[in-house]
């Protein structure tokens, strides 16, 4: 694009708009002669706003005159101004980059405490497995009832003074950050629209795409600002367990919990453990399945797996991550805080209730029946059928 | 042939894909823009920049051209019509396709488009029999 806005081409600008060169074939050629020399003359039409410009249906102004020589209309300079991120990425980026060098390392510090996923995950996945929005800890917000939830069972940790302190400092930063935009914005005035040729559009495209970056970065910057302030009216307590669990990237309250993707960062597994169950085989024979983690990934598939290395006649083998079998379930194709519930609630049902002893689905029978095809053996899993937690009521036997 | 031969042949031939038609504008246009051409003379008195590029392969199927360009595609054109000038692919071509028209009227279509037309002026030349 800057190429274009170079010099070499030369470009008209009128009423907001870009006129090319027009280009000629035979075809072109002959409507031209067909229209009889028919287009504006450069100049004509007066000041138009570029709104004005981008609505106008005018087909007669496709065509300018100019010493004899005719211009085609192409971008409008709103358009091109509004789909610059879009379409030029990488110079967007690096316009970015170089017009906001004073900042940036400051910037940069001050990542957003909590990202989109895990606030997600934290304020409405676990609080809907761990029931707190009933009971005592009843709250106006989920957020505030899920951390007083997480504060009773949870000690704050040593390091939360600091984390406090790095909190408040980069608030301040933030401020600063903003400050040194404001006053950026108003030393930048509203460019009127170019009436000279390349150089003069390529200095107005710069300025109205600096405007840009700098009106972004305000927004975000008063976006992060206006988050933090609400974690800061947060009890101290909480604030440090929320700020200690963001740096951590993992936490487990009450069997439920998520954990960081050691190989990719910002990607997580939220988990529910099933807890110990028995399931019993085509004989009435019981087996103790002991317990897992079952676990979606939050940048899908999302698909519940087995995080633990695991057997069960619903997973194909006896190894860590495998997917459950599931029939019928179409898994989401977006994030989001229903995907992860439906399809944790989908892989814990299929544990529990997915096995049928007398149909013997799955990859592998608890029987052995079959046994050719299976790779996994469940007899040291076998309890005695008088087994007293079973008499008891401990453990339950699910698929009976 | 039997009857089921000539139907498959009449739907082989109707279903068999057509080359595009090469244009003695895109021709010319391709030549005027890579060679920079800048005016007939240059053709006449043989001064084609040296710098350039090798003949294209494929011709554009739509070429366009700025105005100057392409008034002096239309100029050479006129001044060098003939059926062979579709497939010049050199400033020299476009001289030669006219004498090898005038000498050989009936070339096959597929050799002037799989051969350059000096290769088939040289070749028709070797052919013909000495006074």
């Amino acid at each position: 694009m800057w190429q274009l806005l170079s010099g070499q081409t030369e470009i008209l600008v009128q009423d907001g708009f870009l006129y090319l060169p027009l280009l000629f074939d035979a075809e072109i050629a002959a409507e031209l002669a067909a229209r009889g020399g028919e287009g504006r003359a450069a100049g004509d039409g007066g000041a138009c706003s570029l709104e004005a410009a981008n609505r106008r249906p005018d087909a007669a102004a496709l065509l300018l005159r100019q010493d004899g020589r005719y211009f085609v209309q192409s971008l409008s300079l709103a358009a091109l101004a509004e789909h610059y991120q879009t379409v030029f990425p990488e110079e967007y980026e690096k316009l970015r980059l170089a017009l906001l060098q004073e900042v940036l390392s400051r910037l940069r510090t001050c990542t957003p405490v909590l990202a989109p996923e895990l606030e997600t995950i934290l304020f409405v996945v676990l609080p809907y497995f761990l029931r707190t929005r009933r009971g005592k800890h009843r709250a106006k917000t989920e957020a505030g009832a899920f951390l007083a939830y997480v504060a009773e069972s949870h000690t704050i940790p040593d390091q939360a003074a600091d984390l406090l302190a790095a909190f408040q400092e980069q608030a301040a930063t933030l401020r600063e950050v903003l400050q040194w935009l404001t006053a950026r914005q108003a030393a930048n005035p509203d460019v009127p629209a170019p009436a000279g040729n390349g150089p003069a559009v390529r200095r107005w495209l710069r300025t109205v795409l600096q405007a840009r970056i700098i009106a972004q970065e305000m927004a975000q910057v008063q976006e992060e600002l206006a988050a933090r302030q609400a974690l800061a009216d947060l009890p101290k307590e909480q604030l440090a367990i929320l700020l200690t669990i963001a740096a951590r990237g993992a936490l487990e309250v009450d069997d439920v919990g998520f954990c960081g993707d050691a190989k990719r960062p910002g990607v997580y597994w939220v988990y529910k453990k099933t807890g110990e169950y028995v399931l019993q085989d085509y004989y009435g024979r019981p087996y103790l399945f002991p317990d897992c983690r079952v676990a979606v990934c939050s940048a899908g598939p999302f698909q519940p797996v087995v995080l633990d290395t695991y057997k069960h006649p619903l997973l194909r083998r006896c190894a860590p991550r495998q997917p459950i079998c599931l029939t019928d379930y179409q898994a989401p194709q977006e994030f989001s805080a229903r995907a992860i519930i439906q399809a944790l609630q989908e892989g814990l049902n299929a544990l529990y209730y997915g096995y049928n002893s007398r149909k013997r689905n799955g990859y592998n029978s608890l029987d052995g029946f079959g046994r050719h095809h299976s790779e996994v053996d469940f007899e040291d899993w076998r309890l005695p059928e008088d087994d007293p937690r079973i008499l008891a009521g401990e453990l339950e036997v699910k698929n009976r | 042939m039997s009857l089921l031969e000539s139907i498959k042949e009449g739907r082989g031939r109707r279903l068999a894909k057509e080359l595009w038609p090469q244009t003695a504008f895109a021709a010319v246009a391709a030549i005027v823009r890579d060679y920079g051409l800048r005016s007939l003379a240059q053709l006449d008195n043989d001064t084609v920049p040296s710098s350039a590029p090798p003949a294209r392969e494929r011709l554009s199927l739509f070429p366009l051209l700025s105005a100057g360009q392409y008034h002096l595609a239309q100029e050479i054109i006129r001044q060098y019509n003939n059926p062979y000038l579709g497939y010049a692919r050199t400033p020299a071509d476009i001289i030669l396709s006219q004498r090898l028209f005038l000498a050989h009227p009936d070339l096959d279509p597929g050799i002037l488009a799989t051969t350059p037309l000096a290769e088939i002026w040289r070749q028709n030349t070797a052919c013909q029999p000495e006074p």
